[in-house]
């Protein structure tokens, strides 16, 4: 699997948001940035 | 996530999705969002696998990961990547939000670049160099 790199294309994913509609990083190329916030929990 | 929230607006206007992925479950994620009426979009990882993929490994002092994040260009391409010291070590919004505008006026810049290039013969030359 490929690392995230900065200047690279970055891994793919699909998870589920949690209404359940599932959610690519790929469906956003071509049309929006997207800022992605990997947080450690909320508590 | 309050200032994020506080910002959204103007992430909006400079075509960025917030994306926060946790690894809190999906009921965790619903009570939460609901609580701090988030507009953005929640993606429960409890099985940490984009946490792993994209975050940092855990720290010495086994506390978890500590908060990350990424800014992924329109051509999906990792143009910020962040990854915090402790877990307050966090990114303005103004710095995120600056490198959305950095990033859009490169955009702009290529695309400008293009137009005027298209009947040329560099065209080949200009796309190997993307």
């Amino acid at each position: 699997m490929s690392k995230v790199a900065l200047n690279a294309q970055a891994p793919d994913f699909t998870l589920d948001d949690f209404e359940g509609h599932p959610v690519r990083l790929s469906d956003y190329r071509g049309c929006k940035n997207v800022v992605l916030v990997l947080n450690r929990g909320f508590f | 996530m309050a200032q994020l929230r506080r910002d959204y607006d103007r992430f909006v206007e400079r075509d960025a999705e917030v994306i926060v992925v946790g690894p809190d479950d999906a009921d965790a994620f619903a009570d939460y969002w609901r609580e701090e009426r988030l507009p953005f979009i929640g993606l429960p990882d409890p099985s940490s696998s984009v946490l792993k993929r994209y975050g940092q490994e855990f720290n010495l002092f086994k506390l978890g990961r500590m908060p990350a994040q990424a800014i992924v260009d329109k051509a999906g391409r990792v143009r910020y990547l962040h990854y915090g010291r402790s877990m307050s070590d966090i990114p303005s919004g103004e710095q995120l939000l600056d490198i959305l505008d950095e990033l859009n006026r490169q955009d702009e810049r290529a695309a400008t670049k293009r137009q005027t290039t298209d009947d040329t013969d560099d065209t080949d030359i200009l796309r190997s160099r993307r």
